[in-house]
């Protein structure tokens, strides 16, 4: 057994905020009132809020606890396939945080707000750069929403041409929010079962193209695909589309594998969305926030969601456009993460962004190559920014499953690869090193890998991993038999 | 690049261990003709130096510092902007406690071995949201307040057992509000009607009661308080719909609840908002958080992501992402919603400030906004600058006829001040030409006051 | 794993059992063994009209969901109300306590077009 990075430490227990509370403790001030006091005329709050009554250092502690009970970035590799766990820059922060680009009101007339705009308009054109695309809104707040709005341009796009399409085609190896995207914007969806390569193949295109015609509004593809492959046919796939007016979607989450490698326009790609919390380093912070920008062709611009920031005459302005499906997020969007973003696009340059893919491309394919010696790899075919392997080796002659080799993992001192997705590959474990990783950092989570396999093939089965954790393993059937949501709920 | 650590020798080892001849000889499955046109140039503007490579940090410093001096930010003009955002002060240690890598750099909490610092506050912000909203569930947040309500309106279609899905809007619902809740609906269902409003801006009761008898609504959602500042009596209106309509209630601005009854008490089934000026930044209008809350038996249509408190093999307290069975990853086209996570860092900014801020803070807080909006109020109407709404109840903020009012507000700025929102924006209406919806926050004293009233009183 | 002879089988892995004209519907051992621990079951209301194949409830476990289908068109008279309280039931029991709904059949011949306990065990042998 290798030496694990997880070791033990002063971790220390620590109860909920509330437990820290002591009747009449004064936490944070208000400034005094320089104006009468007044109150509530009418359906005045009987009884207050029941919030602690905290002091500044309890609230340090408090959280500063908390926050030692969680696995980051920042603390070692972190190879969530699908979700780009890439090293956030530091002065992505920094910027965010100047209080002209923070305190900043959405109200602001847009004389009062030129450098807001300019950050908006520069990130837009870099997105356009990237993609190839011709327009950008950033307004949509997360992927999910970017893919919402997305189908909803599609949509407002087949309306103004006169037709009701109702159908949109994804593969069965398509990210979850594929589907319910559809459904909120009122669309069937048809499930296109993906070739051996996780590939979507022409022929299952036109095979359903053939049987539901026109009826079909778009296809939502993932490129490259949820299993780490390029989508080689996808010209071809786009020309059948177009064949019958339908659009082809791509959804940009694995963006970080092909920048300056390949342009979905080139692709035949009419709309995407791109996920700034991945591809453009920003902070995923437990689960949010993010941003969504939409890229389009010309011809779907028209129908983005207002307003749209222009350059007229040396100035930055806002403009309504009279075919847009609407608003999708109130403000301009995330802002905060576009600041982000844009810095991280300037760091890097446009160098630095293709580097960023061929990096991110070789240490797959590095962690592929080296992992293949003992785990089984899902499809042979050459991997971009990641790879899936399976627990077929080791569950047909050990009976270990992904589950548990993810788990043990954790000892180890990382964090789990995405598992169980995609769901056509039965055991997966889906790798994504991205760039950021050194080689050294890569062979020490390939080395804990070989290890866990080495240990299972000597007998070991890790049914009580992780063992090293602050808690075990969690009972999360309790926990949805009688659910306790909040503090109020403990009694009951 | 100092974020790509491979070197020129290390990426030959890699290519060796590969038996490659170059890194090209990966993207062989890319068509040459996509592969030869990929290449892109990004536009540093008058960074730019033509070479393609990026900036420099302390470059990049001072770009966006010339940009941010650009913008009227809150430190240099003395604004009355809200209608939704409201500028607050942030306490210092809720960005030192943000910017913990551990909270920062970590991933939605799939793993709750390794994340229960994030599980356990996102239970304690479900829980400090049902404390302020008097309601028994909380998610663990959502993209923002309007999003949430658009989410709550669609929830409430989901729970009707009517084919006929109308929905009943309040007039004087903010207009991001509405926008929002149309475009979420534009998918499946008729666009929301909208209830108007009587002279003090609160909900007309006649006209409620015959669009219900008219549309048989699922659900009716109305603000509180409303865009004009106003309160709604949200007993009487729940009174007054029928039984299988649902009253969804949004709370654009929850420091509202530190002084009025919450809504949880007043018959809501749904109550959402924007909880974004508890630590937050006004950021432009986001990275914001939404609060989503309901009843329980509402619980299994709830959107979003909800963790729940339980124990762990050794028999420890322990915290998990729970009833995931409703979510997009498992429910696909069935799901309750599509979002994806919630809004984990901005959820821990506001967990933070309301901890932080505390049972009697968040009490000072209702009341100085009160107070400085009752004086403003007062001292506006005395130099005749009078509200619009008559008789109108209203916390914080409020609608004011300001006389010439472009003139006004040129004045105004030219004096580092914003004084509110023209609402001709958004209400075409010819009474609108000259109203200003002018919002206080507790940045502001007894003497930024006068100055507004000061300029806006005179032209 | 159970199959209880007598009962009627669905492709869907639900069990029917014939009273006269009232069919008792649950899952089967197969099918909660393979969501493994319920933590939610959802049904209709007593007095419901419900149509042969169409989704009358749901069963949930930690990581899965399903659908229940109603294996023949009829007025639902019972509905048993423990395992709303206690999904565990129908882990422990899918055949007896575990039971779900009642439904008094339109049509019994519906109920003879299901699988006879040796089809479904070979249903089940050649899925798995």
């Amino acid at each position: 057994m290798i030496e694990q990075k997880s070791t033990q430490g002063l971790s220390l227990r620590e109860g909920t905020i509330f437990d820290r509370s002591e009747k009449g403790r004064i936490g944070f001030e208000i400034p005094p009132l320089t104006v009468p006091r007044s109150h509530a005329k009418k359906f005045a709050r009987e009884n207050p809020a029941e919030f602690p009554e905290v002091s500044e250092l309890d609230v340090i502690r408090h959280f500063t606890r908390l926050s030692s009970w969680n696995y980051a970035i920042d603390l070692g590799t972190f190879p969530l396939g699908s979700c780009t766990m890439k090293y956030n820059p530091r002065i992505n922060e920094e910027i965010a945080a100047i209080p002209g680009l923070a305190d900043i009101h959405p109200e602001l007339p847009p004389e009062l707000c030129q450098g807001a705009l300019e950050v908006m308009y520069r990130l837009e054109k870099a997105l356009c750069a990237v993609s190839g695309l011709d327009e950008v809104s950033l307004q949509p707040a997360a992927g999910a929403v970017g893919e919402f709005t997305g189908l909803s341009v599609i949509k407002r796009f087949h309306e103004k041409h006169g037709s009701n399409r109702k159908y949109v085609l994804i593969p069965d190896s398509a990210h979850g929010t594929n589907p319910a995207s559809c459904s909120l914007v009122g669309y069937e969806t048809i499930t296109l079962k993906s070739g051996e390569n996780g590939n979507v193949s022409p022929d299952a295109v036109k095979e359903a193209l053939d049987k539901y015609g026109r009826e079909v509004a778009a296809l939502m593809m993932t490129n490259p695909n949820t299993l780490g492959l390029f989508e080689s046919n996808i010209s071809e796939i786009a020309d059948l589309l177009h064949g019958i007016g339908a659009q082809l979607y791509m959804d940009g989450a694995n963006m970080n594998a092909i920048m300056g490698i390949a342009k979905p326009k080139d692709m035949g790609v009419d709309v995407m969305q791109y996920n700034l919390h991945k591809t453009f380093s920003t902070p995923h912070g437990g689960g949010g926030p993010g941003a969504g920008p939409v890229a389009v062709r010309q011809h779907l611009a028209p129908y983005l969601p207002n307003p749209r920031v222009k350059f007229v005459d040396g100035k930055y302005i806002l403009e309504n456009l009279n075919d847009s499906i609407g608003r999708v997020k109130s403000g301009y969007g995330n802002f905060g993460v576009m600041v982000r973003a844009l810095t991280y696009i300037f760091h890097h340059g446009s160098n630095g962004l293709k580097q960023v893919s061929r990096k991110a491309v070789l240490n797959a394919n590095y962690i592929k190559k080296r992992l293949s010696e003992k785990y089984e790899v899902a499809r042979n075919a050459p991997s971009f920014h990641e790879s899936v392997f399976t627990d077929a080796r080791q569950q047909k002659e050990f009976g270990v499953k992904t589950l548990q080799i993810a788990k043990a993992l954790i000892d180890y001192g990382f964090h789990p690869p995405t598992v169980y997705f995609p769901l056509v590959v039965p055991g997966a474990m889906l790798i994504e090193p991205t760039e950021t990783e050194s080689l050294r950092e890569l062979d020490e989570l390939v080395d804990a890998f070989l290890d866990i396999a080495a240990r299972i093939e000597k007998g070991e089965k890790f049914d009580n991993a992780p063992t090293k954790t602050i808690i075990g393993k969690v009972d999360e059937v309790g926990a949805a038999r009688k659910p306790i949501l909040s503090l109020d709920d403990r009694a009951h | 690049m100092p974020s790509i650590p491979m070197t020129e020798n290390e990426e030959r080892r890699v290519l060796k261990t590969l038996g490659l001849q170059s890194t090209e000889d990966l993207f062989v499955s890319v068509p040459p003709k996509i592969r030869d046109a990929a290449d892109f140039k990004i536009d540093l503007g008058e960074m730019d130096d033509h070479t393609g490579r990026g900036l420099t940090e302390h470059e990049l410093r001072l770009y966006f510092h010339k940009l941010a001096d650009k913008n009227a930010y809150a430190g240099k003009y003395t604004h009355f902007l809200g209608g939704g955002i409201y500028d607050n002060i942030v306490p210092a240690i809720v960005n030192q406690l943000t910017l913990r890598g551990e909270f920062l750099t970590c991933y939605t909490p799939y793993q709750p071995e390794i994340s229960q610092g994030t599980l356990q506050y996102i239970f304690e912000f479900q829980t400090l949201i049902c404390r302020l909203t008097g309601m028994p569930i909380a998610n663990a947040s959502m993209y923002d307040g309007p999003t949430a309500t658009a989410e709550a309106v669609l929830m409430a279609q989901r729970l009707s057992a009517k084919k006929e899905e109308s929905v009943l809007i309040a007039g004087s619902l903010s207009p991001e509000y509405k926008g929002i809740i149309q475009t979420f609906l534009c998918g499946h269902s008729k666009m929301p009607v909208e209830i108007p409003w009587k002279a003090d801006s609160t909900l007309d009761f006649d006209a409620l009661a015959s669009l219900t008898t008219e549309h048989k609504p699922c659900a009716v959602v109305v603000s509180y308080p409303n865009y004009f500042g106003s309160l709604e009596d949200l007993k009487v209106i729940k009174q007054k719909l029928p039984a299988d309509c649902l009253l969804i209630v949004a709370v654009p601005d929850p420091s509202v609840l530190a002084l009025y009854e919450p809504p949880g008490l007043l018959g809501a089934d749904i109550v959402t908002g924007e909880g974004h000026q508890f630590g937050t930044p006004m950021l432009f209008g986001g990275p914001h958080v939404g609060f989503f809350c309901t009843r329980k038996e509402y619980l299994r249509q709830m959107p979003g992501r909800v963790c729940g408190e339980t124990t762990d093999s050794r028999g420890q307290r322990a915290y998990t992402l729970t009833l995931s069975t409703r979510e997009q990853h498992i429910r696909r086209e069935k799901a309750t919603s599509n979002i994806c996570t919630n809004q984990g860092l901005i959820a821990l900014r506001t967990t933070i400030y309301l901890s932080f801020l505390g049972k009697s803070g968040f009490l000072k807080l209702g009341e100085t906004n009160q107070s400085l909006y009752d004086y403003l109020a007062d001292a506006l109407e005395h130099k005749g600058v009078i509200p619009q709404f008559k008789n109108a109840l209203c916390y914080r903020e409020g609608v004011f006829k300001v006389p010439n009012l472009t003139q006004r507000f040129k004045k105004a700025v030219a004096l580092n001040m914003i004084p509110g929102i023209p609402l001709s924006k958004y209400f075409k209406e010819k009474e609108f030409n000259d109203s200003l919806l002018i919002t206080v926050n507790p940045k502001h004293t007894k003497r930024d006051l006068d100055k507004l009233v000061e300029v806006l009183s005179h032209d | 794993m159970a199959i209880p002879k007598g009962l009627y089988y669905t492709k869907e892995h639900e069990w029917v059992q014939l009273d006269d004209n009232v069919a008792t519907v649950g899952i089967t051992d197969f099918a909660q063994e393979s969501l493994g621990d319920i933590t939610y079951v959802q049904l209709p209301k007593e007095g419901e009209v419900v149509k042969k194949d169409d989704p009358f409830g749901v069963v949930e476990s930690v990581k899965a969901v399903s659908d229940l289908y109603s294996p023949v068109s009829g007025k639902i008279v019972e509905v048993n109300q423990p395992v709303l309280d206690a999904p565990e039931i129908v882990n422990e029991d899918p055949f007896s306590d575990g039971w779900m709904i009642k439904i008094e059949v339109e049509d019994e011949s519906e109920v003879k077009e299901l699988m006879s306990a040796e089809a479904y065990q070979e249903y089940v042998e050649e899925k798995g």
